[in-house]
């Protein structure tokens, strides 16, 4: 274990010395400032349908064209990007805000417990989002918010095994079982002890799974189960485009490289921190 | 001329010097000890024979086998010498082995790697080597896996690969450390029936001087990367002459000075009764019965129980050392966190201070856990590598929380710090900045600091070299005096547990099987089980009277004075 800190004094030079990371990291922020930017700058608004201007090409005034409906282009793309971290940070939110600490409660207490919770899971995890989504439309309508939980509730188990089995061992370690001789309790020795201990594994998972709910994202507006018109939105960019793929293929490519893009660098940055962070990696250095 | 011998080995890793001119030599059919404490570069030695350095490793000197430069060989050549020339038996049978194969394929593949030969023909080698090593097929079935045997038994398999092809040279790297006395005696006994029988020469690599003292022709000293002191065995334990192997022996001898309690400087603490006697003990066991569920075997059949600890009574008093004795596995560790309240027995009750732990209020735990503290074996894995030693060492003030103020905290942190042997500025430094002997005094020093009457030490001093653990030893010793404690001292280790207990149980498959003074049941034990623990544990005076008995006859080095260096 000693190698995890001793790792730490130099981990932004190893940050540095990392190109995937490095990659991904910037992939991953020029599409948050692209998000940012959306809210107080577009080249145009979004959602203003001008059909006189419909389908023009690459110009000054639309640096990525128009769309049938005279939308600019580059506008829907940055709006979207707003709608697609907005979706994944949120469904990533949910499930670490209950899938962690369920993983934490079921390794804390094991016996009936930690079983039913871990069996609830394993219920919870037969469910993709997309048939997740098609459920919630009932509750909630198709939107925004019905992509959010779908996704989130996907996420739950996957933060809850991940946490359930990164505190299993640590459970046995004899740093542990002097927490308890100090006569800390299970709470107490999970905060203090269990979670730190964890918190890079589940930082990676994260980032991971960010990329996955930007696809996921994606494909719940293709399907018309996320964000309703007129809010901008990668996946419906996909969805309108593609009855008009023999006449203008931009329409399609250019969504459909914000996802690849935006999904390769959270990859590329959540393999860079795997690196970094993992203890088992790092002491192999 | 010698049949193996090491010339002037360099090996740098990555820049880094590990080996700065190793030279050594083991004759035809003889059995050298390599010895040294860890991080001496013995292992390392041993590597560089096999050439399976590790990545980055630079090699200067010569290695010769036979005459030729292991150095110079090609890796393609290396291959057809490991396994057939020099054989090789690692310290951890049970990483040694494949778990996916079983052990007549894995003796076999030696037969089928080196000679081509078709698979029945290897497999019907491999069951005479699996019986030459003690595992006759006719109850060691070839298709067993290496999960269903014991430890003892995966060893004996990785030495049946080790000599399938009787090499001349056999490598045994700290071969028997990872068992039970009682196994380490019958695998030495093996290793050394097998040598002597196919003539092969032996290199053997440990810590431990009363196995070389047992088992070599000849003995070097290793540390930091040199031979400081070689020498055939009789002569070199009757005469070191370098300062380090003398101190290597003094610390495997090592008794600490045990005064009495009240004799030293007043304590903090109210006197304790002097050890023993009709005081009320701290804790009482009584007929303490811990069951482990074992694996569900059907779903509508109730799983499985094991019975780790079966009916064991004890009692510990102010300022007295009880010793624990016995092999892995036999329910020591479970019945220490049974008394630490860690776990709750299955049978019987334990009492603290006359309160069962059964009828406990959260009050009566906290004055439980303030009494009674805890030192693991393990001193990287005892300490959470995200906090600093101090708060480290201060994590049982939990206990007192309310009661003191962060001053008395501080204050308490540079007592103990200071009570072991640091010094109060190290309570700014994380884990991995000390060594394993200084980390084996920080977990002493976070067992104090709630000021406890009694410390549970589970075998506390089993992952330290000798040198080391002679110190840790002493400084038991003494916070015992000073503080009145009472130990219960858990370990597999005989001559610790003499050296430092008044009182000793013997305990076998979960049962207390003798207990008495410790002197008296070692000197003359009663039940068989002790006396067999006893004669199985190496002993160094023992193993020189020994060999002097056998000088006369068998001492193979006698005749062949090997040349220097």
């Amino acid at each position: 274990m000693s190698a995890v800190v001793a790792g730490r004094q130099g981990l932004a030079a190893r940050a540095l010395g990392h190109p995937s990371f490095l990659v991904g990291a910037a992939i991953s922020l020029v599409v948050a400032a692209t998000a940012l930017l959306s809210f107080v700058w577009t080249p145009h608004d979004p959602t203003v349908l001008d059909i006189g201007r419909k389908l023009q090409p690459l110009s000054a005034a639309h640096w990525l064209g128009t769309d049938q409906y005279g939308r600019d282009v580059l506008s829907m793309i940055m709006g979207g990007a707003v709608t697609s971290m907005a979706v994944s940070f949120v469904a990533v939110g949910i499930g670490l805000g209950l899938g962690v600490p369920l993983g934490l409660l079921a390794a804390g207490r094991r016996g009936p417990v930690g079983e039913a919770v871990m069996r609830a899971n394993d219920f919870v995890f037969a469910f993709p989002a997309l048939v997740m989504a098609i459920m919630l439309r009932d509750i909630f309508g198709p939107g925004a918010l019905n992509a959010m939980v779908a996704i989130g509730i996907f996420n739950v188990p996957v933060f809850a095994r991940l946490a359930y089995g990164a505190a299993l061992p640590l459970w046995t370690r004899e740093f542990v079982m002097a927490a308890r001789v100090a006569g800390k309790g299970r709470g107490r020795i999970t905060l203090e002890h269990i979670l730190p201990n964890m918190l890079s594994l589940i930082i990676v998972q994260a980032t991971i799974q960010l990329s996955l709910g930007v696809l996921a994202e994606a494909a719940l507006s293709y399907v018309g189960l996320g964000v309703q018109p007129p809010a901008p939105s990668w996946g419906r960019m996909l969805n309108e485009a593609q009855t008009l793929m023999a006449i203008a293929p931009r329409l399609a490519l250019v969504p459909g490289l914000a996802i690849v893009v935006t999904v390769m660098g959270l990859n590329l940055l959540g393999d860079g921190l795997r690196d970094l962070l993992d203890p088992r990696l790092a002491r192999e250095r | 001329m010698s049949l193996f011998s090491i010339e002037r080995l360099q090996v740098s890793i990555y820049g880094q010097p590990i080996l700065k001119g190793v030279s050594l030599s083991v004759g035809e059919g003889e059995i050298l000890g390599l010895v040294g404490e860890s991080g001496s570069g013995k292992s390392m030695t041993a590597l560089a024979a096999m050439r399976l350095l590790p990545r980055g490793a630079r090699t200067q000197g010569r290695i010769l086998l036979d005459g030729e430069d292991i150095l110079a060989k090609s890796e393609a050549e290396m291959c057809d010498l490991r396994g057939r020339d020099i054989g090789m038996i690692f310290q951890e049978p049970m990483t040694a082995l494949n778990p996916l194969k079983t052990i007549g394929a894995q003796v076999a593949e030696c037969f089928a790697q080196h000679l081509g030969a078709p698979r029945d023909e290897c497999m019907a080698w491999a069951g005479q080597v699996l019986e030459r090593v003690g595992l006759p097929p006719s109850r060691f079935p070839l298709d067993r896996y290496p999960h269903e045997l014991s430890g003892g038994q995966r060893q004996r398999v990785v030495i049946a690969m080790a000599v399938a092809l009787k090499p001349k040279l056999i490598i045994a790297d700290e071969p028997t450390t990872a068992l039970d006395v009682t196994t380490q005696a019958q695998i030495l006994a093996l290793m050394r029936e097998l040598v002597t029988r196919d003539g092969a020469s032996l290199l053997m690599i440990t810590h431990d001087l009363a196995v070389v003292a047992e088992m070599a022709d000849r003995v070097s000293v290793m540390r930091d990367g040199e031979v400081v002191e070689e020498g055939a065995t009789a002569a070199f334990f009757s005469g070191m002459r370098h300062p380090y192997s003398r101190a290597l022996l003094a610390a495997s001898t090592h008794v600490p000075v045990r005064r009495r309690a009240g004799c030293a400087r007043p304590s903090s603490l109210p006197p304790a009764q002097p050890q023993g006697g009709q005081a009320e003990p701290i804790l009482l066991a009584q007929e303490v019965v811990r069951d482990y569920r074992g694996r569900r075997r059907s779903l509508f059949r109730a799983p499985e129980k094991h019975r780790a600890v079966d009916g064991v009574s004890l009692a510990i008093r102010p300022g007295e050392s009880v010793g624990l004795v016995g092999e892995s596995g036999c329910g020591k560790s479970t019945l220490a966190r049974t008394l630490m309240a860690l776990e709750p027995p299955q049978g019987g009750t334990v009492l603290f201070r006359g309160r069962s732990f059964a009828d406990f209020s959260s009050a009566d735990l906290t004055a439980l856990r303030r009494a009674v503290q805890v030192v693991f074996q393990d001193p990287y894995g005892s300490f959470d590598p995200r906090h600093k030693a101090g708060r480290l060492v201060a994590e049982p003030l939990y206990l007192l929380r309310g009661e003191i103020d962060a001053a008395e905290r501080n204050r308490r942190i540079a007592a103990v710090l200071r009570d072991v042997g640091l010094k109060p500025e190290d309570a700014e430094k994380y884990p991995h900045e000390f060594s394993g002997g200084q980390r084996q005094r920080l977990a002493i020093a976070r067992a104090l600091i709630t000021r406890p009457s009694l410390i549970i030490l589970d075998e506390p001093v089993s992952a330290l070299d000798v040198s080391i653990r002679a110190q840790v030893l002493d400084l038991l010793a003494e916070l015992q005096a000073e503080h009145g404690l009472a130990y219960l001292f858990i370990s597999h280790d005989l001559a610790v547990v003499r050296a430092i207990t008044d009182r000793v149980l013997v305990m076998r498959a979960g049962r207390i099987v003798e207990e008495g003074p410790t002197e008296e049941v070692f000197s003359a034990p009663r039940h068989a089980y002790t006396r067999e623990l006893l004669a199985a544990s190496p002993d160094l005076s023992r193993a020189l009277a020994a060999r002097d008995m056998r000088a006369p006859t068998t001492n193979r080095a006698a005749g062949e004075v090997p040349p220097g260096g």
